[in-house]
């Protein structure tokens, strides 16, 4: 078993950050040549300089300037909407309400898991910052001010914002009837329901829970509450749509998933996809916000109502009001034997989606059965529920649920460990799930090495020496935390690699490189399988017309899936040239390979004295012209599960495992923590690109710490509060904590290309629960809910001392 | 984050003089800083514009009052709510004056809102507006009583 | 945003020509770090603003003053004051101050007559300022005045300035030998955030007694304020740990603080609490290591 060590990162150095050294030649491995290579990223240069493609900096020539005006109360009817004023605005050429868009589509519901939601607010609103109209105009100040002069006038009606309050009896219904969307087959099951606001509720159930409760010699119960925080990545949301010809449409947009835009906006227009075109460029980072449909339907229906291209750029502030995480309010009861063996498992997780499903429902489900973690206990009763409540939409956000879910069963795994007085690896090593079992949902477990993590955190934490606490106003602690993510099912992939008239080569496929270096990682997979050096393979960016099929970049789905496809499409390639070089040799096709950027006989076989690519092309078509195409798709095994007992013998292609550990020193006297370090252990299967894969990891664990520490969305009455970078605020260079660690543990998998499997969102699962449980160990202060903020740490410190802070009036 | 102010002042009239300003919207509005062009819209309603002003900043808020409840002589509660003139922003806010005697020729008036702001503002206002509503809330005080006293001795508020 | 115009004067003379006394949708733009966002949240919408960006000369720079003083021109960016020798050699509780003050690209670009004029309580200068006796000069259209940056700011983003003056530089004077200052702040979210409450502590001492000392807090008030509850009880004290403790129970005491994203006002009473404490040890500490 190879295991790699990445070197830490020290937030002081000026030096730049090292690959970590090349693998040596592995015993049980054939040596690669681009696989396992700490390529710099193909587009850095581009990145650095300004060159790189974003479509934020797009502008076609007539292109008119979309400004949003949305609502400012969470629920109510639409009385009236007066656009007047707004259209006296120089430069102003239309106010577009639903009633414009019913000309167009006369049922403007989308959405990935319920057709929920309208493409601009159709008779009533439900969310503080629902778009209700938009301004198009020649310059985007003018539209600014003709949306500021819309006046819109509401009946208000009754609004409901906690999660477990929306789920229960009597609360105001925010949706009066459901539509599942049957888009996706794993969404397949969603039926239409009224009069609730839980949009899909979805149990696992194992053994007896109840009979295990009664008879195990510690129960332990506990309410966990995760707010909602944003995802603020760099580059705000942006699409484009223009108009082509008479019945075309081209939208150009920041989107994760351009495949499913196409199929949804043509399903929207009633057109069949091949006049719908979707391309995208570099994306200023995703992290789950640019997902299924954001903007593009109202730019599609702007642009098509005025026969103009249509640009809408949403300010950071906007972003609070269209898509965040879910919120979540996890109550986790656990029997314990006294050897500190977890017999039994009830998780009831209520999850707060907002007033539109988005991908909730996927959310609550995929992540939500694996809500008793990743230990081996017997009885299991999972509850999740998607609810719906009037705040802003919530959706996927990197994790996807699982932090949510870790915070909880990782907080209370370490409660457990101290009250039996265990220590607290000891206590997961004792319960963790292994390759063999069953995990909860009956699926045998493979691929998962969890051993090995524990053994890296325990190394790179010192976990065995002594630590020292400190006595003063300063006192330190340290925790960890394991957490588990199950990447979703099913999903497909398709990519093609061509091979150009001179024999240079280009893959061309769906996935969206959003910073996370897929372009660089597909470029290795086909270059290893082509002998030619990476940085020769050309990555044709996303367009529905040109690259192949995807499900989306999302759920860290994207190097195994599409991984996968690129590797067939690079073999198909491969195959042809070969076969091309074995007519022209005599030899059998057996007998060569690609290396080297050539086709030559493999050792031990008569010479061949080879030909290049370029010479096979022109082999084939006698001139330096045409095209070779290899094309390979994707799709993973899995079993739908039961619908009552949520079994399923294959629930998911490959586990994904993160590990974290953190010290902490706490300010007693204020309540900050600062994280002094924090190590994150990942099981990646293998590491195509190194660096690419400890950036991911750590940037994951990053984006966790602001959740962890300060990010909070503060609502009152549905109106987000601090829906402003002025106030809500993500962490910078000085919050990077000292001692930065990313260790990976490679086993290679079975079914992912290369052994590689996703590592995107394995970062993002522990760093939580690892700094809390750290806190407990540093001052004894036992927290529930997130963040952390100095004012809470306070609070709880002062309660233990019994001397609590007052409140104010 | 709605905020709430309150405050009091005692007049030196009877309960049921001073109720009988406080119910009268036309006059219990030039008391409110900033309210004017108040125009009845049915019984217990009326419109009305509210100039904001902090600092260099000023923001116009085009309102519904509505009367609520009127309990004489011991109190009124009212709802206003409105939105922002060349902003998106909301207010929504409820007030309440109660009255008590103090004496026979006394009155002591508490009144308490509560305001919330939604909306653009809601989200990047907050700290400025607390700031002045206590200030605003004392001014409205202050207008009362002025009001209300001067209004006895023939002089208008 | 709104459609503006901008005037861009020459001079001084000139720009305070430009502003208009009645007028709030007329202010002056320095390095518009603060009133750019306000625009663009639509929460401020001038019609006419006037940039001082060519306004140069006498108005940049930290100059030494004949009595020991500095006088800063108050154009001079917030990053020309962080590297000023000068000012590092005369009163570097500022020059220290000034590497935690927001970011490097801010301080770039905002000027010391903006970061003062514009009346935020959350900005780290003010305290430091009025405890170290600091003086503004306004200049308006009927010639110049001074004011004690202890009177500047009168409330949440209001400050004494007429709408037609402007902040044209601040006299620091020169401080008494053994005088040890130190500024303290603490935020409570990310590391660069807006400060949750920041002192800035004055301290001379002489023969183990504290014969003049100077506290001054800001962002967790309506303004900065310098707090004579606390300065009574440490003049004529003696500079130890349970002077200082009820001293900055003082603080708290008085204290009106404000509830937001960062704290409860019980809270930031609390954080008052603390720091003050910590500002006057820290102020100690610099006179024993003259660091």
């Amino acid at each position: 078993m190879a295991t790699r060590e990445a070197e830490p990162l020290s937030a002081t150095t000026s030096a730049p950050i090292e690959a970590p050294a090349e693998d040596a030649p592995d015993r049980d491995h054939p040596r690669f040549r681009e696989i396992g290579r700490s390529i710099p990223r193909l587009e850095s240069a581009a990145k650095v300089n300004g060159t790189v493609e974003y479509i934020h900096n797009l502008r076609l020539p007539g292109m008119l300037h979309g400004r949003i005006h949305r609502s400012t109360v969470p629920h109510g009817r639409i009385v009236r909407i007066d656009i007047a004023a707004a259209l006296e605005v120089e430069g102003v050429h239309a106010v577009i309400t639903a009633e414009e868009v019913l000309k167009l589509v006369p049922h403007p519901y989308y959405g990935p898991a319920f057709h929920d939601q309208p493409i601009l607010a159709l008779g009533k609103v439900r969310h503080v910052g629902e778009p209700v109209a938009i301004a198009l105009a020649d310059d985007p100040h003018a539209a600014e001010q003709a949306a500021d002069l819309i006046a819109v006038e509401y009946e208000p009606l009754e609004a409901v914002f906690d999660e477990v309050a929306a789920a229960s009896p009597g609360a105001p219904v925010i949706h009066d009837v459901l539509k599942p969307a049957g888009t996706f087959t794993d969404l397949k099951h969603l039926a239409g329901r009224s009069g609730t606001n839980v949009a899909l509720d979805t149990h696992v159930r194992r053994g007896d829970v109840e009979q295990a409760f009664a008879s195990a010699d510690h129960v332990f119960e506990h309410t966990f509450r995760t707010g909602k925080v944003m995802h603020a990545t760099f580059e705000p949301m942006v699409s484009l749509a223009e108009p082509q010809g008479p019945s075309g449409l081209t939208i150009h947009t920041a989107s994760q998933s351009p495949s499913f835009v196409r199929s949804e906006i043509s399903r929207l227009l009633g057109w069949p996809e091949n006049r719908v075109r979707v391309r995208t460029a570099f994306l200023g980072g995703g992290l789950g916000a640019k997902l299924y449909i954001k903007l593009e339907a109202m730019v599609a229906v702007c642009a098509l109502l005025l026969r103009k291209p249509v640009r809408i750029a949403l300010t950071m502030d906007e972003q609070f009001y269209t898509i965040t995480k879910h919120g979540a309010t996890v109550r986790m009861k656990t029997g314990v034997r006294r050897d500190g063996r977890m017999t039994a498992r009830t998780v009831e997780t209520y999850w707060n989606g907002g007033a539109y499903a988005d991908i909730g429902p996927r959310v609550s489900q995929k992540s939500g059965f694996t809500a008793a973690g990743p230990y081996d206990i017997e009885h299991v009763a999972l509850d999740n529920y998607a609810v719906y409540t009037n705040e802003p939409p919530a959706g996927a956000l990197r994790g996807f649920g699982i932090s949510q879910l870790v915070w909880a069963y990782e907080r209370q795994a370490d409660i457990i460990a101290r009250a039996l007085g265990i220590d607290p690896i000891e206590f997961r090593r004792r319960n963790a799930i292994r390759n063999g079992q069953p995990f909860a949902t009956g699926t045998t477990v493979s691929g998962l090495e969890i051993d090995a993590v524990l053994d890296r955190l325990a190394e790179r934490m010192a976990w065995h020496e002594p630590f020292d606490r400190g006595t003063g106003t300063t006192r330190r602690g340290r925790g960890i935390a394991i957490g588990l993510k199950a990447c979703v099912a099913p999903t497909s992939s398709a990519a093609a690699v061509h091979v150009y008239g001179d024999g240079s080569c280009a893959v061309q496929c769906s996935t969206v490189d959003m910073g996370q270096a897929s372009d660089t990682t597909m470029a290795q997979i086909a270059a290893e399988v082509l002998g030619i050096p990476t940085t020769g393979v050309h990555v044709v960016h996303p367009d529905t017309d040109v690259t192949p099929y995807d499900m989306a970049t999302l759920g860290s789905r994207s190097t195994f899936h599409m991984g996968n496809a690129v590797r067939r499409a690079a073999e198909d390639a491969r195959d042809q040239l070969l076969r091309i070089a074995a007519g022209a040799s005599g030899l059998a096709v057996v007998d060569l390979e690609c290396v080297d950027q050539a086709i030559r006989s493999k050792p031990g076989v008569p010479k061949f004295v080879g030909m290049t690519f370029r010479e096979a092309m022109l082999a084939r078509f006698g001139m330096q012209a045409g095209t070779i195409v290899g094309f390979g798709s994707y799709t993973p095994s899995y079993v739908k599960p039961d619908a009552q007992t949520g079994q399923s013998t294959d629930i998911t292609p490959f586990w994904m495992l993160g590990g974290a550990g953190a010290e902490i020193a706490v300010d007693c006297e204020t309540g900050r923590i600062e994280v002094t370090k924090l190590v994150n252990v990942a099981d990646v299967g293998r590491a195509i690109n190194p660096a690419s894969v400890e950036r991911q990891l750590t940037g994951a664990a990053i984006m966790q710490l602001g959740f962890t520490l300060f990010e909070e969305m503060v609502f009152s009455d549905g109106q987000v509060v601090n829906a402003s970078l002025a106030d809500y605020k993500i962490p910078g260079m000085l919050d990077i904590p000292q001692d930065l660690q990313a260790a990976f543990v490679e086993v290679p998998h079975r079914d992912g290309p290369f052994g590689a499997k996703g590592v995107g969102e394995t970062g993002i699962f522990s760093p939580a629960p690892a700094i809390a449980n750290a806190l407990y160990d540093a001052v004894g202060v036992t927290t529930f809910d997130m963040p952390l903020t100095p004012e809470r740490v306070l609070r709880a410190l002062r309660e233990m001392e019994r001397r609590p802070l007052e409140n104010d009036r | 984050m709605a905020v709430r102010t309150s405050g009091n002042i005692t007049v030196a009239v009877p309960r049921t003089e001073a109720f009988a300003f406080v119910q009268d919207p036309p006059r219990l509005a030039t008391c409110i800083p900033g309210c004017r062009d108040l125009q009845e819209r049915g019984p217990g309603r009326y419109a009305a514009v509210l100039t904001g002003r902090v600092a260099f900043m000023t923001i116009r808020f085009n309102v519904t009052i509505e009367i609520l409840n009127v309990d004489p002589p011991q109190g009124i509660d009212a709802k206003i709510s409105g939105d922002a003139v060349g902003l998106v922003g909301h207010v929504a806010a409820t007030a309440a004056v109660r009255l008590a005697d103090e004496g026979d020729e006394r009155t002591r008036l508490s009144y308490s809102t509560e305001i919330a702001l939604t909306g653009k503002l809601g989200g990047i206002g907050q700290p400025v507006f607390q700031a002045t509503s206590v200030r605003l809330a004392r001014e409205f005080g202050d207008n009362l009583k002025k009001a209300i006293e001067g209004q006895r001795t023939g002089t208008v508020a | 945003m709104r459609r503006f115009e901008l005037n861009e004067p020459a001079t001084l003379e000139e720009a305070i020509g430009l502003l208009d006394p009645d007028d709030p949708g007329v202010r002056a733009l320095a390095g518009a770090t603060a009133l750019i966002p306000m625009m663009k949240s639509g929460v401020f919408q001038p019609t006419r603003l006037v940039s001082l960006r060519r306004l140069d000369g006498e108005l940049r720079g930290v100059h030494e003053e004949n009595d020991g003083g500095l006088r800063i021109g108050a154009m001079t960016t917030l990053s020309e004051l962080e590297r000023s020798p000068r000012l590092r050699a005369s009163v570097p509780v500022i020059t220290r101050a000034l590497r935690t003050l927001s970011n490097v690209r801010i301080r770039n670009v905002a000027t010391l007559g903006g970061h003062l004029g514009h009346g935020d309580p959350h900005m780290d200068l003010p305290p430091i300022l009025m405890t170290l006796n600091a003086r503004v000069r306004a200049v308006g259209p009927k010639g110049h005045r001074w004011i004690d940056m202890t009177d500047l700011a009168v409330g949440y983003y209001q400050t004494t300035l007429e709408r037609d003056e402007l902040i044209a530089d601040v006299h620091v004077p020169g401080q008494p030998s053994g005088v040890c200052t130190a500024y303290a702040k603490f935020t409570a979210l990310s590391a660069d955030d807006w400060p949750t409450v920041g002192v800035a502590a004055w301290l001379q001492i002489e023969a183990s007694q504290i014969t003049e000392a100077r506290i001054a807090i800001s962002a967790a008030t309506e303004r900065p304020v310098r707090v004579t509850a606390t300065e009574a009880i440490l003049t004529g004290g003696p500079p130890t740990t349970e002077t200082f403790a009820t001293a900055a129970e003082a603080a708290a005491d008085t204290a009106e603080t404000l509830a937001d994203i960062r704290g409860s006002a019980a809270y930031k009473r609390e954080m008052i609490r603390v720091y003050v404490r910590r500002a006057l040890a820290q102020a100690l500490a610099v006179r024993d290591t003259g660091n």
